[in-house]
């Protein structure tokens, strides 16, 4: 188990080293004197530009300056926002528990939705219930999620009124930005479990559940569905990142606060170090989940375990 | 050059700011439009409108004394110290918390200034110190006596390094000092004469000694004012809420001198110009600003909807010339562009006839604004030609003109996603008419500065913020080529010596004009192309009622009711 912790490590290490090398040459690929980047619009005299490139570090050579920007950030230091003059990690803190939020939700109602109608399709392949399934989860890939959103908020909240257009302010708001980020995902748990289902049916131990003259229903829920969920565990794991990006479009349809209206207004406002910073935190997120799926897929599943084990 | 210093960061922030509002995509490009917003209505219709708006000084109550109003913001606020904050969200809700020394409320009769925190005024001949005679009654919501000793604070406070001001310290100008004549009289000294202060004064809030110096820093998280409403949260990413001051007793009488009738505004964070539409659709929302233009058309005979749109102060969006490169140095050349640009055209196409075409260095609601440029550059193509013709710019074989065997090409140098990026192009081909061809380069902020004070342009972007003409010293002072904002490279040492004049001018009259003189002489020179005239533009619902607005177009909500 230890090894395989570290050979995942040792996956996931190189991918985080070139995410913050990129992160931080965002501040100077930008054209002009980065210390007056970060000072414009507040008045600076020549003297507190030099200030602040000393201060930033920025008359030494650039590998020194990267290692000093690894340095800060190894110390929790993602700088502070040029806008407000806060601490950024605080910024991210007060709004990641929104984000973290809707994407959870979003997740749930991927689940809520993918898995029965996947299990539809799944039970009776070429069915008239299985075409629809099937239908759902093309439509569900295809259409964009933010178009999605716009037209949930026009049906919903500006036609019927039974829904706010807000997703912010009372416990129902979270419905439509969770319905138009989750669905995405739902189709996709739609296909893969009724793939797996078909295929799992076709399996001779499937047969002998049958044989053994178990009702189709245990037959689903005791031997398919267990089989068939795994790859879509991870899938969920998988997307989590995905969603999690997505998030950031949804929160600026809906109103939402959160890390991706942080990451909008950051952009907006030319808050280089705010930018920097959410792109990188949501860069690390996407990494560690990554990382602990790995991880999680094969503990969980033994096939995977006893196939890691033969093959060291 | 002392005094050079702060007018650049005010020209530095006002474009930041809208550099905030603007950006790549066309819909925002479109919205940054409606940021400013155009006036469809004329001056009188809109002079009738802030009358109807107004409730007289009366503290009766008509609506809900229950009501919240929701108005949705474009952006987080920075911070909500007034003297802090470089943002124009932070305006509107600074006017609810926060109490000015006077009120400068267009509008509401010939008088441009009404009493506020000052019961009355006094400017020193020389425009170098202001006496201001305050109310006895005020308190700040922490209980706070308002006296000079508040004044004082609060501008001592905005030049206060610590600050970091990004907006007050540069309107405040050359400041000195405050002298506290007695508790209820300050004398505001300045280093230089700043007739300008006067209308400038009636944008600093005054804020609570006792919570600056409580929260330090945080104050920017606590404000403490004496306005109509005491600020009561702020939660980061989602909103700030006020609610009604009831022992407020102070204010403006064009408006209403009690408390509010409506208990609470909220002030929501609503970045996408959509979700601010839909939520007024829905009725989340009773106020938004920067609705795109086609959602606005949709609405517009629409009774359940009130289009505000108000005219404000400063320079209007327009193109700077060159008047140091050739052939631009050559003033037929320059006058030739001023006839060969249709700016009807310009905002009938890119903002559906939301804005007022530009005439003039100065908005129309600018002191100093002279209906007579209306006359100076009406569109005229056939004109445009003969004034190059006269030049010996002559018309080739392929229509574009040349002299001595060298192409008529200009160089304009755009500042990509700052608003202009269609008006660019749409003149590129208005000039093309009349032989003329246009390079556009795209470039971005900061660096664009750079070309632009080296004279790379030949046509340059620009537009600016201000409730004082003053500005005009910023942008053709000849001490500003080079290194300040003299982007039309334009030196004329009697313009120079004659706004210098006008700001040492404090009687209102001779001041206007002077600016106007001064305008004159901007255009006639023709170193500015005007384009349109910017201003505040908001939708609301029509149950709503009672909102008025300052001269430079933020909302107030004094007598506000649903």
């Amino acid at each position: 188990m230890l090894r395989l912790l570290v050979r995942r490590v040792a996956v996931a290490a190189p991918v985080l080293f070139g995410v913050t090398v990129l992160v931080f040459l965002i501040l100077h690929l930008i054209p002009g004197d980065p210390a007056q980047i970060l000072l414009f619009g507040s008045r600076p005299t020549p003297e507190q530009i030099d200030q602040l490139r000393v201060q930033l570090g920025l008359d030494q050579p650039l590998p020194l300056q990267y290692l000093n920007y690894l340095g800060r950030l190894l110390h929790g230091d993602l700088g502070t926002s040029f806008i407000t003059g806060r601490p950024i990690a605080e910024e991210i803190a007060a709004r990641f528990p929104d984000t973290l939020q809707l994407t959870l939700a979003a997740m749930f109602v991927a689940v809520l939705i993918g898995v029965p109608v996947g299990i539809v399709g799944g039970v009776r392949p070429g069915s008239w219930a299985d075409r629809l399934s099937g239908g759902f989860s093309i439509l569900g890939v295809a259409v964009p999620y933010f178009w999605f959103a716009l037209i949930l908020v026009l049906v919903f909240a500006v036609n019927l009124h039974v829904l706010p257009s807000l997703g912010e302010g009372s416990p129902q708001a979270i419905v439509l930005p969770a319905l138009s980020l989750g669905w995405g995902l739902s189709a996709i748990i739609a296909r893969l479990l009724r793939n797996n289902l078909v295929e799992i049916y076709r399996q001779p131990y499937m047969q002998v559940a049958k044989a053994k003259g178990l009702s189709e229903s245990m037959v689903l829920y005791r031997h398919a569905l267990k089989n068939a969920l795994i790859p879509v565990v991870t899938i969920l794991g998988l997307q989590f990142g995905n969603v999690l990006s997505g998030a950031v479009v949804v929160e600026v349809i809906f109103g939402r606060p959160g890390i991706g209206s942080y990451l909008v207004q950051a952009i907006q406002a030319k808050d280089i170090p705010a930018v920097q910073s959410v792109v990188l935190f949501i860069a690390v997120i996407y990494i560690v989940i990554n990382f602990l799926v790995d991880f999680a897929y094969g503990f969980l599943d033994p096939r995977i375990r006893l196939a890691w084990t033969a093959s060291r | 050059m002392d005094r050079a210093d702060p007018d650049l960061s005010r020209l530095l922030n006002a474009m930041a700011d809208d550099a905030g509002l603007n950006h790549l995509s066309r819909r925002r490009f479109l919205k940054a439009a409606l940021a400013l917003g155009g006036t469809a209505l004329s001056g009188s219709a809109l002079l009738a409108l802030l009358e109807a708006c107004a409730g007289g000084s009366s503290t009766t109550t008509t609506g809900n004394t229950n009501a919240t109003v929701t108005m949705a913001v474009f952006q987080e606020p920075d911070t909500l110290d007034p003297s802090a904050s470089g943002l124009i969200t932070v305006g509107a809700i600074s006017h609810c918390i926060f109490d000015t020394l006077i009120w400068d409320l267009p509008g509401h009769g010939n008088n441009p200034f009404y009493p506020g925190l000052a019961a009355s005024w006094d400017v020193s001949p020389d425009a170098t110190s202001y006496t201001f005679k305050l109310r006895k009654d005020v308190k700040f919501h922490d209980g706070t006596p308002f006296n000079a000793q508040a004044v004082k604070f609060t501008f001592d406070h905005i030049v206060d390094p610590n600050t970091k001001s990004k907006s007050a310290a540069g309107s405040l100008g050359p400041y000195q000092e405050t002298q506290v004549v007695d508790d209820y009289t300050a004398k505001v000294v300045f280093k230089s004469a700043n007739a300008a202060f006067m209308n400038e004064a009636a944008g600093f809030g005054m804020v609570s000694p006792t919570a600056v110096q409580k929260f330090g820093a945080d104050f920017g998280h606590n404000p403490v004012g004496t306005g109509p409403f005491k600020f009561k949260e702020y939660i980061v990413g989602q909103h700030v809420t006020v609610e009604r001051n009831p022992d407020y007793n102070w204010g403006p009488t064009p408006l209403r001198t009690g408390p509010p009738q409506v208990k609470t505004v909220v002030f929501r964070i609503l970045a996408d110009p959509g979700t601010r539409f839909n939520a007024l659709k829905t009725g989340e929302i009773q106020l938004a600003p920067n609705i795109n233009p086609q959602d606005i058309q949709s609405i517009k005979s629409d009774s359940t909807f009130k289009v505000y749109n108000v005219a404000s102060t400063g320079m209007p969006w327009n193109i700077m010339v060159n008047a140091t490169k050739a052939p631009t140095d050559d003033p037929l050349v320059r006058q030739a562009l001023e006839y060969a640009t249709d700016q009807a055209t310009i905002i009938k196409t890119l903002y559906f006839g939301l804005y007022t075409a530009a005439d003039s260095v100065y908005t129309p609601l600018t002191p100093g604004y002279d209906p007579a440029t209306q006359a100076l550059y009406k569109y005229d193509p056939a004109k445009a030609g003969a004034l190059l013709d006269q030049a010996g710019w002559t018309k080739g074989s392929n229509g574009m003109r040349q002299k001595n065997g060298q192409a008529l090409k200009l160089s304009f140098i755009n500042i990509s996603g700052f608003g202009f990026d269609g008006i660019s192009q749409l003149m590129q081909s208005q000039f093309k008419d009349v032989g003329i061809a246009v390079d556009i380069s795209d470039q971005s902020f900061p660096a664009v500065a750079d070309a632009y004070n080296r004279g790379d342009h030949h046509l340059a972007d620009f537009f600016y913020y201000d409730v004082d003409p003053y500005f005009t010293r910023a942008l053709f002072g000849c001490d500003q080529i080079a290194h300040g904002f003299n982007w039309e490279h334009y030196c004329n040492p009697d313009l120079t010596a004659m706004i210098d004049k006008a700001n040492a001018t404090p009687d209102n009259n001779a001041r206007t004009a002077l600016y106007k003189q001064i305008g004159q002489i901007i255009m006639k020179a023709a170193v500015i192309i005007p384009i349109y005239n910017s201003s505040g533009l908001f939708v609301g619902t029509s149950s709503l009622k009672g909102l008025a607005f300052t001269v430079n177009a933020f909302p107030l909500f004094h007598n506000a009711s649903m």
